[in-house]
């Protein structure tokens, strides 16, 4: 089960670390209720070297978080992968997603400014 | 379809697929060999090993890469099949059994297993190339995480496939990942590109965690074949859209893909190129070409805006391997002609037909009733297509008996090795069908006969070359149709069972007296007896005296009998008599001070009235056309009461009762059945008989009229045999086995 730690800072930006096993058993809990009903603000800061194992639903749902971002007209910036993410991100030739972020700034309809 | 369904699939294909090796492993070991079947047994290792990859089941990966590596060199003729390869490939095989057993986490607790897997690799590496070796020595202990691109130094011989996946949105709720199909498919070959599309994302109001909004599109450099491909997705193929294009395929197959897809025109095509899949000149050059063959203002306007410009020049494609799944497997399941069927659902059909039965026979009583002649006839009918849909659910459920004979070449393969003796197994009647409640439970008792006839019938092969027979053994399975009943025939050209032997061990266990006469069925029989073995010495196989009593146990649960014919150097036979099916069968409704009784119509021969017989000198015993028939009352050996109060009272028949007397007849024995009334033909719905009637000899079971009342169904076998004991203690005044 993923643990999820939402801080706001006094920076106006926010921080999200992500750990242990973000996988389908726990895709949907997490969702409802930590991403959901997710306010952010500013810069978004993804933390997610702490993620132990990652599978399809796993990846989704951080797809899912750098939308709802976007949607919110912040940006976003993932400051660590860990090794879970890099393995499943190597196998998928994700890496842009997560380091260029090229197809994020595609689907959704905001600008980031980490390119 | 659930992980579970797709891994109980898995399973089952497991199982058929190491059958299949099985049945090769034997013809090889005959000295058959070609290439159809190296090519059949390395199909068979290859598609255990592809689907237990998709399944993350590494363990079984692993160990079946070195067997399937094995059988390619001895495919490309670069190792011969000998007979030291073949026995350890029985080895091989029997350990996939066990590895497909287990789950991975299982695999790695268990020491004997990986020790197991350890020494059998070890004892195929003469035969395994080097990069096989390499990867075994790798793998002692398996690791979940494993991912072995093992192709990625693969030259550029490899064929270049374009695979354009659109996985059902069920597919993560399904418990099926990406994830291993991905990691499969890197197994294949190189994932030279994989772009993975996020354009079915909907807004986070509308999202649902578990359902799978990602499309990939794949450029796959691998040598394998099109079918292997196609297997990695042979789980999710029903509700996917999944297209597999060859490196040879035209231009506009890849524009058919992209007219289909949903993403934009522009977007796919630029991924398509990215993939290196085609080059954005052959995309440009097809447009056009194209364009020039449907000339319609809209579809011009479409595919200028793709091609970019106009380039004046014709483009040939070479040939055409496009492949679209979900077509394919339409195609497939139109053509196909068996499906696979849970076979609990088809026991709860037969359930529900057997309660069908019962209420149209309360239907039909009540529409007797009435009188109406309109309702009969509608009855009649409703009757007449009752009967018929009862027998094409039951056909469901009979299969061959052949898979179960087939199973016995191994083990009389082995136990003949074990046994230093020369063995040849002929199978008869693999086509003969029995339901498969029964072939299941048939496989311990043939075994036991099996053994039996391999370790005490068939001699040694010096024992036959002094005896002047050929020192190749015969062990024969047939089966065959006969009167109403299956036939299981287990025979041997061997030693025949030593009846001098079975008496004196008989009388030494005192089952008989020194001077009893018994037939040579009755002496027979005796081995019948727990702890009965004429063996002198004991050996792993058998000998201890246990099983025999079993195996009669066994066969009579299935309200079948044995029969034992042997003689002296001759050999012997073991005839297992079964009935066709033991969940509904046709019956013959009869009375017997007031209780009612099904006997088996198979059995029946004839009915006749017992007031026109006379018993011979006082006893239960009737000349019938010459033949001495024994018959037993209904009312004496369950001790009814009778229900007729004149009866009662004088013990006397009322005049209203007829006896009636069934002619039955099981095997060679015949005898009668003395009842008060005979109801006529009866679908019979078998209930078995709660533990309290367990004991009660000569009632196999119990079925429900359609009046509701009980009726008990007579075990024909246990009766015949209880008529003829009567009638030679009521000759004799002595019982059969103390004379």
């Amino acid at each position: 089960m993923a643990e999820i730690t939402i801080t706001q800072a006094s920076n106006d930006s926010t921080e999200i670390v992500i750990s242990g096993e973000l996988t389908i058993y726990c895709a949907m809990e997490v969702f409802q209720q930590h991403f959901k009903q997710l306010k952010v603000r500013g810069l978004t800061l993804l933390k997610l070297d702490n993620i132990t194992e990652i599978d399809t639903a796993g990846v989704q749902l951080l797809i899912m978080l750098m939308k709802i971002v976007n949607e919110q007209n912040c940006h976003y910036q993932v400051i660590s992968l860990g090794e879970a993410l890099t393995d499943y991100s190597n196998l998928f030739q994700l890496n842009r997603y997560f380091i260029d972020f090229e197809d994020i700034k595609v689907m959704t309809t905001s600008k980031t400014e980490e390119e | 379809m659930s992980l579970d369904d797709v891994l109980q699939t898995f399973y089952v294909e497991a199982q058929e697929h190491l059958e299949s090796m099985e049945n090769v492993l034997l013809k090889m070991d005959e000295g058959e060999c070609d290439n159809d079947m190296l090519n059949d047994i390395f199909r068979s290792a290859h598609t255990i090993k592809g689907s237990a990859g998709i399944f993350g089941l590494d363990h079984i990966v692993s160990f079946t890469h070195v067997v399937e590596n094995v059988l390619d060199r001895a495919r490309d003729n670069e190792i011969k099949i000998e007979k030291n390869l073949i026995d350890v490939m029985f080895k091989c095989r029997d350990h996939m059994q066990n590895l497909v057993a287990v789950t991975l986490d299982e695999f790695n607790g268990q020491a004997e297993l990986q020790k197991n897997d350890g020494d059998l690799l070890a004892a195929l590496a003469p035969w395994a190339s080097a990069d096989s070796k390499q990867t075994q020595a790798k793998t002692s202990t398996v690791t979940a995480s494993q991912n072995d691109n093992k192709l990625t130094d693969e030259g550029d011989n490899n064929k270049l496939w374009h695979i354009s996946l659109r996985l059902s949105t069920d597919c993560l709720r399904n418990g099926m990942d990406p994830l291993s199909f991905i990691k499969f498919l890197s197994s294949l070959g190189k994932i030279k590109h994989i772009e993975t599309i996020i354009d079915a994302f909907p807004d986070s109001a509308h999202f649902d965690a578990e359902t799978l909004y990602l499309a990939y599109e794949i450029a796959l450099q691998s040598d394998a074949s099109l079918e292997e491909i196609e297997n990695t997705f042979m789980f999710v193929q029903d509700d996917s859209d999944i297209t597999i294009l060859s490196a040879s395929a035209k231009v506009d197959d890849y524009l058919a893909l992209i007219d289909k897809r949903p993403e934009d025109n522009q977007r796919l095509a630029d991924i398509l190129v990215n993939c290196g899949s085609l080059t954005r000149d052959a995309l440009e050059q097809g447009l056009i070409s194209q364009n020039k063959k449907n000339s319609t203002p809209d579809k011009q306007a479409a595919t200028d805006k793709l091609a970019g410009q106009a380039v004046e020049q014709d483009k040939t494609s070479e040939s055409t391997v496009s492949i679209d799944l979900t077509k394919q497997n339409k195609n497939k399941s139109s053509e196909g002609k068996q499906i696979r069927i849970d076979s609990n659902r088809l026991d709860h059909l037969i359930n529900l037909i057997g309660e069908l039965v019962i209420n149209q026979q309360r239907i039909e009583l009540l529409s007797k009733d009435t009188k109406n002649p309109a309702l009969t006839e509608a009855v009649d009918d409703f009757d007449n297509f009752t009967n018929q849909i009862r027998d094409a659910a039951l056909s469901l459920r009979m299969v061959p008996i052949g898979a179960t004979f087939q199973r016995f070449k191994r083990l009389v393969r082995d136990t003949a090795q074990a046994l230093g003796k020369d063995v040849e197994l002929i199978i008869e009647g693999a086509d003969t069908e029995l339901d498969r409640l029964m072939v299941e439970k048939l496989g311990d008792p043939l075994t036991h006969i099996v053994r039996n006839a391999m370790d005490h019938g068939l001699e040694s092969i010096e024992a036959r070359q002094a005896a002047g027979k050929n020192i190749k053994g015969q062990l024969k399975l047939a089966a065959y149709h006969e009167g109403g009943h299956i036939i299981i025939a287990i025979s041997d050209d061997g030693n025949g069972i030593d009846k001098v032997r079975v008496r004196e061990k008989a009388i030494e266990k005192g089952l008989i007296n020194p001077d009893a006469q018994l037939s040579d069925n009755e002496l027979f029989h005796l081995i019948f007896h727990p702890g009965f073995s004429t063996a002198t010495e004991v050996t792993n196989l058998s000998g201890r005296g246990v099983g025999m009593d079993v195996v009669k146990r066994n066969v009579e649960a299935l309200q079948g009998s044995i029969d034992i014919s042997s003689q002296t150097g001759v050999g012997s036979e073991f005839k297992i008599r079964l009935p066709l099916t033991l969940a509904i069968i046709d019956g013959f409704h009869v009375e017997a001070s007031g209780t009612h009784f099904i006997i088996p119509q198979a059995t029946i021969i004839e009915c006749i009235n017992l007031a026109n017989h006379q018993d011979i000198k006082g006893r239960h015993c009737i000349n019938l056309r010459g033949d001495m028939i024994p018959y037993l009352k209904m009312s004496e050996i369950f001790k009814l009461t009778p229900s007729h109060p004149q009866t009662l009272a004088n013990n006397k028949i009322p005049s209203s009762v007829k006896r009636e007397l069934v002619i039955v007849k099981f095997g060679n024995d015949v005898a009668g059945i003395a009842v008060d009334r005979l109801n006529g033909e009866i679908q019979t719905v078998v209930k078995p008989l709660g533990p309290i009637f367990k004991a009660l000899k000569g009632i196999g079971g119990s079925s429900l009229l359609g009046n509701g009342e009980i009726a008990f169904i007579l075990d024909i076998p246990q009766l015949i045999e209880l008529a003829i004991a009567n009638e030679i203690v009521n000759k004799t005044g002595k019982s059969k086995n103390s004379e």
